[in-house]
């Protein structure tokens, strides 16, 4: 039976306000505010988006490991199921990223790929983080599926660094490679504006995505038949409680 | 026993039932040279066009070879409950060091067996590097494919994750290896590479696969 | 068998031996990186300089040249430069995206011992800079650049 429906807490709506007060914000600024750039055209108006998303799954991603080591450590599985939100939230994010950027790639480079360091190891955290989160499943009992995951999950960020350094040394040391670095340096400050905003709107709205997921994945955890518990004092777990 | 002596007694076993059931021997062989014939169809018949693609060919070889050397070592035991007893028997650290070393020469065979095969069907020479990738290489993909077998294996179900996890961090083998492997490209910085790459995943290994083998 | 307390009590050794080792290891690819054998792309004092390039497949980096583009029937023809030396580039086919003079670009191809470089791969290197236009209303459109 699942628990009553409460108010959201008071956390949650802040972070909710805010996330909806800054979106709105960097919408109007980036699209009427913020000028076409002189060199890409409108098209350059997608990396208000792109960006953000690209942000906020590294950020994710670093979560991942937070967690996965944090789980190893304490084997509590609280870490475990914020591993699984940052790990879901992160996929998400990097396949929007990649998408982004390729419709934003078309028109101004005029290509959908290239084989540039950044993108291919955008890639390749997507396919590693996508099989961290097939790897839960994979245990017989929760525990031994979260230990299976930290695992993937640490092993799979390691790899980053080098992955990312393969890829650069591939395109240089046996074809000069291209330069396609979609990162401001000097910027319009009408554009940075937008982008400030909505890397903060993405950052308010994913960090409520977060916990909002991580209480959802306590509710169902929570939820076992009462023949599992231990024997003695029954644990009462109250809803609204923290996850 | 020592660490040292029950690793090498692992390792032992392995080849015996090698030697008895020939798993690796008829899984994976074949394949790999069934896959350096097709990509000569796939890429030739330019000689210049298959020249330019052999030491990819090597190690996108090896890498595939991950899943059926995997199968063979790693899950055969798990299917008919030997595992558990051989966890009883050994430290874990010594299951693990036998098995990587089973492994490795499991995939050193592949990468030989590839190599000879691309020298003779694509008409290459490859330099002295090669040498140093197809050790180095090897081993990184060793532990990559012990640590993500085992984890994969000793699961009920979805036993082909293997593949989705092990090709995806197995990026930094297959870049160096080909690089290694083509004459004219400066051979330092990619061996400098795969020696940190075997570092860092053999590290990441010893870190968790004690979580993995527990109980 | 070791228990899971053991583990744990163990294991922030190993995690730390791992992040260490890691760290090293981004260190030293770092390092090994900007050794001078790492080349993005050749420029064309350098395409220049080095005739045992001729007839090599390389990519070429500069700025287009102001008032270089022409059309003909080999393809796009432009100047590329890196303000030293200028390049004769003839490019296959008709420029994507936004390409256009006094940007900068990157050819993939061949420089021939004619001294033009004749490529099959045109790609805007636009620069890190993001600014208004000029003029409000003079912004590139795709159909207008590629035409």
């Amino acid at each position: 039976m699942t628990p009553p429906r409460r108010r959201p807490r008071l956390p949650d709506r802040v972070l909710a306000v805010g996330a909806a007060l800054t979106s709105g914000a960097a919408l109007v600024v980036a699209l009427a505010i913020a000028p076409p750039d002189a060199m890409q055209g409108q098209a350059q108006r997608l990396m208000y988006v792109h960006v953000p998303a690209a942000w906020l799954a590294y950020a994710c991603f670093a979560l991942v490991l937070v967690a996965s080591v944090a789980y190893l450590l304490r084997r509590d599985l609280r870490w475990d199921r914020r591993a699984q939100a940052a790990g879901e939230l992160g996929v998400g994010m990097t396949a929007l990223a990649i998408v982004l950027g390729s419709l934003w790639g078309r028109p101004v480079w005029g290509t959908w790929w290239v084989w540039d360091p950044r993108l291919v190891t955008t890639v390749v955290l997507l396919l590693v983080y996508a099989g961290y989160l097939s790897v839960r499943g994979l245990g017989d009992d929760r525990d031994t599926g979260a230990r299976r995951a930290a695992a993937v999950g640490i092993l799979g960020f390691v790899n980053v660094p080098v992955v990312h350094f393969s890829v650069v040394w591939w395109r240089t040391l046996h074809q000069p490679a291209t330069v396609l670095s979609p990162d401001p340096a000097p910027m319009d400050a009408r554009m940075a504006l937008a982008l400030l905003l909505a890397v903060v709107a993405f950052s308010l709205a994913g960090w409520l995505v977060l916990r909002r997921r991580v209480r959802a994945l306590a509710e169902h955890d929570g939820a076992l038949p009462p023949q599992d518990l231990p024997a003695g004092p029954r644990i009462v777990v109250r809803a609204g409680a923290r996850p | 026993m020592t660490t040292t002596g029950q690793t090498m007694a692992v390792l032992r076993r392995e080849l015996a039932i090698e030697r008895a059931g020939r798993e690796v021997l008829t899984t994976t062989l074949p394949l790999t040279a069934a896959f350096v014939v097709l990509a000569g169809l796939a890429f030739g018949p330019v000689p210049r066009d298959l020249a330019s693609t052999a030491g990819g060919t090597v190690w996108l070889a090896v890498l595939v070879a991950t899943v059926p050397v995997a199968r063979a070592l790693l899950s055969a035991e798990l299917t008919e409950d030997a595992w558990d007893v051989m966890r009883g028997l050994t430290t874990p650290g010594s299951l693990y060091a036998g098995k990587l070393l089973a492994v490795w020469a499991a995939l050193g065979t592949v990468w030989v067996l590839a190599s000879g095969l691309v020298i003779v069907l694509f008409g290459v020479e490859p330099p002295a590097a090669a040498l140093s990738a197809g050790v180095l290489g090897t081993l990184a993909l060793a532990s990559l494919t012990t640590t993500v077998g085992v984890l994969v294996a000793s699961g009920a179900r979805r036993r082909g994750l293997l593949p989705a996890l092990v090709l995806p961090a197995g990026l930094p083998a297959l870049l160096a290896g080909a690089q290694l492997s083509t004459p004219g490209v400066p051979a330092l910085p990619w061996v400098v590479l795969l020696t940190s790459y075997a570092a860092v995943v053999l590290s990441a290994s010893w870190a968790v696969f004690p979580a993995l083998l527990e109980e | 068998m070791t228990s899971g307390a053991q583990v744990g009590r163990r294991k922030p050794w190993r995690l730390l031996t791992l992040a260490v080792v890691v760290l090293a290891a981004v260190g030293v690819l770092a390092a090994t990186g900007l050794q001078g054998s790492l080349v993005y792309y050749k420029t064309t004092s350098e395409l220049v300089a080095d005739p045992g390039l001729q007839g090599e497949r390389l990519r070429l980096g500069g700025l287009v040249a102001p008032s270089s583009v022409s059309r003909g029937p080999d393809g796009v023809s432009f100047l590329i430069t890196d303000g030293v030396h200028e390049v004769r580039v003839v490019n296959s086919e008709s420029p994507r995206g936004v390409f256009t003079e006094g940007q900068g670009a990157l050819v993939e191809g061949v420089y021939g011992a004619d001294g033009v470089f004749r490529s099959d791969l045109l790609l805007v290197k636009h620069g890190n800079e993001y600014k208004a236009p000029e003029r409000a209303g003079e912004v590139p459109t795709v159909s207008e650049v590629s035409r």
